[in-house]
């Protein structure tokens, strides 16, 4: 028996057991590497393989110990208001509710951030809300309507320019009030922080502002509207805009005794209600209501090429981008995105009072929706969506942009069909990476990845993040991403954050209201070109 | 090397015994002394004093000039141990020890020299008591002499300089009597300690070198003889019982003193590789477990991210249907394509709101024998019928009722689930033209392209 079952024999089997083990579990994880090089160099060795994360918040418990010296601005959407966070400790610095401003119906949508070499001490931002009916198109079953509460105060499309004076947030101006224009979507400030442009698709209708400080009063720089004009207006609501027609861009003027321009509220609006995600159907369809819906264009956005003198127009029934020279405010050309359709076309002024241009186009493939501008300026995107899902990829270094060339798009076998879709975008401070959220319908969660410059590859991929991704910023340190969810305004909300340059998980930072768009407040002119600027 | 000074014992009580009164003596090193006297006649207790075993009531008991009784109880068992050898009247010895044992013990409970060596002088000194051949008896087996012996060896053990012998032949015959007396004189003379001893023999007490004789406490008679000339050449000899050489010290057997080494060394080489056994298997286990709880995660995340994605639903279309009811239809489609999803049949409930809640309204399937579990592989069109006749609803968009459709289903990639099921709860909101509605009381509130339609969706956003 003891011959058997030695000490010795024991021992020296456990301790064989033993490094059994440790080697064991080392040659494992040392061949699962060998497997994962040997696929990602053996199938088409000239394309990147993605590599797929699926996000389990559970893992994720608050890993990250400090973000940097920076403030984080997120707007509540129909919470009303926006709330400004230090990442440096996690605190609410500030929050601003329009209601208590007399904003019946506020949806604080959209906003931007002018730079601050000091934001704690105080900085400026600019934050549109949405059409008061607005909030009625999630399911809520809400008497705001029969309260009379989206009436005279509650049409929403504000513009409000909001201070933070280091303590409190004070609301300096209500822009739509000051100048008559009200736009309820995207604001994005230009490149040398001299201004903003705003726009709103359910009027389609963009301006350009200048920079107020403090108790001035903004003015209107310029203002343009795209309507369309569609070469089968007879037939079914569809063919209006597939079969092609043209784009009208009119420059807008004020009136002349006042001084105002006639949109603000709900005035200029050709539909009751924006176009989420997918509600370009509902044009389709004539099931979304409105005074000019198959005029619609769906001039939703503009973004600003990081050298200060071009703005994109985004245009989403079209999927396409009117060019303007911000140095005489005309437009230059018409970038067309959707695959199989030309890339740069002509625009022609028609008439010059008021001014107006014509863009022709032959058809309309698909929708667009988000785009935006690489921080060197020599790319741009715009998301084609539904009838495609893809990303095209136009060349933008010519200094001249009737130069500018569709080069690719980017895409990924997982979008077909009308979802999944990319979504929002922007860039890695250095460049390399472009950042896209990827949105499926809900109750499902949503994702995002990231995408190689060079190649225009997806290398990664982030799912099951949250529901409705929404916008994402970057920290200009390089280190941080943040990709924000709103929830489909009824659900979970709140931020995930991963590098930027190991593209690594880090965790969720947590956030009251729904989402829909989140900036890191620069403190320097040049990180506007990261921010919400030359993307969206 | 003893000074005893004026020491005295008293018992308190109902009645107060004097058991030493007033002793006092002087003991040159190598020199010995006899105390005689009847019993009760206070030896013991007088010896116990010098010995440090009872308090003295008065006087001081010098040992090398240290009065031990003024030390704390730890300097006193050390000075007992290191300078004091004592002889019972009993031999007292550890019955499950061997003699050898038995003498090697003070040495290792003081730790004065290492166990082999405290053996190897142990054998020598049983030598010298002529137990040579008794190394390994138990006390059981030896006779009252030889017990005698090995405590007599023992109480040299730690090479005393004061040997206290108190009547050590107390039970023993008189030959043994003689024989053991005789020893301890030869020892004190040998080994040139110190020895005091309390006997009734008149003949060994004769040969000491000093003899005080004890009656009720106090010492009735004294006599000093003239030093006994020692023996260098014997004491030399002698004294080299205490001197073992490595060699013989390497090659004792220790039973006792370096137990608790060879206790914990082998405890160590059981319990090492037992203990590493134990944290492999705990290890094997945890990880094995660990893995099995993440794979259950990624697998349950995999289930909710293909019941999620996998799967889209939504309302397809709404139409008039007979009376006030309307044709709901809803449809399931498998995004995945290769795979088929297998979805319980929903239940699907319709609601109108009223007021800032949701009524809930008749609603009914218009399959019929539809299956339990649908097969979804490509889209999957279901009807249903639903009676909303509400007639308070609220309006948000004029005219319209706002409706919420809610669909439950259970769904897994296999037809019969076990644990690979996960529930989806969606909600649709749509707007329904009334039956009763006026197109152009409609179209005079807001603007269509068209006519009116019956329903107008909310996007899945």
């Amino acid at each position: 028996m003891s011959r058997v079952f030695s000490r010795r024999k024991i021992l020296g089997v456990a301790a064989l057991g033993a490094a059994g083990m440790v080697f064991g579990r080392k040659l494992l994880s040392q061949a699962g590497e060998g497997i994962g090089k040997w696929n990602a160099g053996g199938i088409g060795s000239n394309e990147l393989q993605a590599s797929t994360e699926i996000v389990n918040a559970g893992n994720l418990k608050q890993s990250f110990e400090q973000l940097g010296q920076y403030i984080y601005l997120t707007p509540q959407k129909l919470g009303g208001g926006t709330h400004a966070v230090d990442l440096n400790s996690g605190r609410t610095l500030a929050w601003i509710s329009y209601w208590n401003y007399g904003d019946s119906c506020p949806i604080s949508h959209h906003l931007a951030a002018y730079p601050s070499p000091d934001p704690y001490k105080g900085f400026e931002f600019l934050n549109s809300t949405q059409g008061g009916d607005n909030v009625m198109i999630y399911g809520l079953p809400t008497r705001i309507k029969e309260r009379g509460l989206t009436g005279k105060w509650g049409m929403g499309n504000h513009i409000y320019r909001v201070q933070f004076d280091g303590q409190s947030m004070n609301l300096m101006e209500d822009i739509a009030e000051t100048t008559g224009i009200g736009l309820g979507v995207h604001t994005t400030i230009y490149p040398d922080a001299s201004g903003f442009a705003g726009a709103d698709g359910q009027k389609d209708v963009c301006a350009f502002f200048n920079r107020a400080v403090g108790t001035e009063k903004t003015q209107v720089q310029m203002a343009f509207r795209a309507d369309w004009i569609g070469a089968n207006p007879n037939g079914g609501m569809e063919e209006n805009w597939s079969k092609g027609g043209k784009i009208r861009l009119t420059r807008l003027n004020a009136a002349k005794e006042t001084g105002r321009y006639e949109l603000e509220g709900t005035k200029g609006n050709k539909i009751d209600w924006e176009m989420v995600p997918m509600a370009e159907y509902l044009v389709y369809t004539g099931q979304l209501p409105g005074d000019n819906p198959k005029g619609l264009s769906g001039l939703d956005a503009v973004v600003h090429h990081p050298s200060g003198r071009y703005s994109a127009l985004i245009i989403r029934m079209l999927s396409c981008a009117i060019i303007i020279d911000r140095h005489n405010w005309e437009p230059v050309c018409c970038l067309h995105c959707p695959e199989g359709s030309p890339g740069n076309l002509a625009v022609t002024k028609v008439s010059s009072g008021p001014d107006t241009w014509e863009i022709k186009l032959d058809d309309v493939k698909c929708v667009g929706h988000e785009a935006g501008f690489s921080p060197d300026g020599k790319s741009f995107l715009m998301m084609n969506n539904i009838k495609q899902n893809n990303m095209a990829v136009f060349d933008t270094a010519d200094a001249d942009p009737r130069n500018w060339k569709k080069i690719t798009y980017v895409k990924d076998p997982t979008w077909s069909g009308d979802y999944p879709s990319p979504f929002h975008l922007c860039f890695s401070v250095d460049g390399s990476k472009m950042f896209v959220s990827v949105l499926y319908p809900k109750p499902a969660n949503s994702g995002c990845c990231v995408v190689d410059t060079k190649t225009w590859k997806i290398i990664k991929k982030f799912q099951n993040i949250g529901p409705d991704c929404q916008t994402m910023a970057v920290t200009y340190d390089g280190k941080y991403v943040f990709q924000i969810f709103s929830g489909f305004q009824r659900m979970s909300s709140g931020a995930f954050i991963f590098t930027q340059d190991t593209l690594e998980p880090v965790g969720y930072l947590p956030n009251f209201g729904g989402h829909h768009d989140c900036v890191i407040v620069p403190t320097k002119v040049e990180q506007l070109k990261n921010s919400r600027c030359t993307t969206l | 090397m003893l000074t005893v000074h004026s020491i005295g014992k008293r018992y308190a009580g109902e009645q107060t015994v004097e058991a030493v009164k007033n002793v006092s003596l002087d003991l040159q090193e190598g020199r010995s002394l006899a105390i005689v006297g009847r019993s009760g006649s206070g030896k013991s207790t007088l010896l116990g004093m010098i010995g440090g075993i009872s308090r003295p009531t008065s006087g001081q008991v010098l040992i090398d000039g240290v009065d031990q009784w003024k030390l704390n109880d730890s300097g006193r068992a050390d000075l007992r141990n290191q300078k004091l050898g004592f002889v019972f009247q009993f031999a007292s010895l550890l019955p499950s020890l061997r003699a050898v044992d038995n003498v090697a013990l003070p040495c290792l409970i003081s730790g004065s020299i290492p166990a082999r060596e405290a053996y190897a002088r142990a054998h020598a000194l049983l030598d010298r008591v002529g137990l040579s051949h008794r190394y390994d008896s138990f006390p059981g087996q030896l006779s009252g002499g030889e017990q005698r012996r090995v405590a007599i060896a023992r109480a040299l053990v730690n090479s005393p300089r004061l040997l206290l012998a108190d009547e050590p032949t107390a039970d023993l015959d008189e030959a043994t009597e003689s024989e053991i007396l005789n020893l301890l004189i030869d020892i004190h003379r040998a080994l040139n300690v110190t020895l005091v001893m309390v006997t009734h023999n008149p003949d060994i007490a004769a040969r000491a070198d000093h003899f005080i004789e004890m009656r009720a406490g106090e010492t009735v008679s004294r006599r000093d003889t003239s030093p006994t000339a020692s023996k260098p050449a014997e004491i030399e000899t002698v004294t080299s019982l205490y001197e073992v050489s490595p060699e013989k010290a390497a090659a004792e057997k220790v039973r006792l003193g370096e137990g608790l080494e060879v206790f914990v060394g082998r405890m160590v080489m059981w319990i090492v590789p037992i203990c590493v056994i134990a944290w492999c298997l705990n290890w094997a286990v945890a990880d094995y477990e660990r893995s099995e709880i993440q794979a259950k995660a990624q697998r349950r995340m995999a289930l909710e991210e293909l019941a999620m994605q996998g799967l889209r639903a939504d309302v397809k279309s709404v139409e008039f249907g007979k009376g006030k009811t309307y044709v709901v239809t809803l449809y399931l489609r498998n995004t995945k394509g290769d795979e088929p999803l297998y979805v319980m049949s929903p239940m699907v409930r319709g609601f109108v709101q009223v007021g800032t809640s949701w009524l809930e309204v008749p609603m009914k399937s218009l399959e019929s024998g539809s299956a339990q579990v649908l097969k979804v592989t490509g889209t999957q069109i279901l009807k249903f019928e639903m009676e909303p006749d509400v007639p308070d609803f609220t309006q948000l968009l004029p005219y319209y009722m706002h409706v919420r459709l809610t669909n439950d289903m259970l769904i897994s990639p296999r037809s019969q689930p076990k644990d690979d099921l996960v529930e989806r709860n969606d909600s649709y909101y749509v707007y329904l033209k009334p039956h009763d509605a006026d197109d152009n009381a409609i179209l005079g509130k807001m603007k269509f392209p068209g006519k009116p339609p019956v329903w107008i969706p909310m996007p899945p956003h």
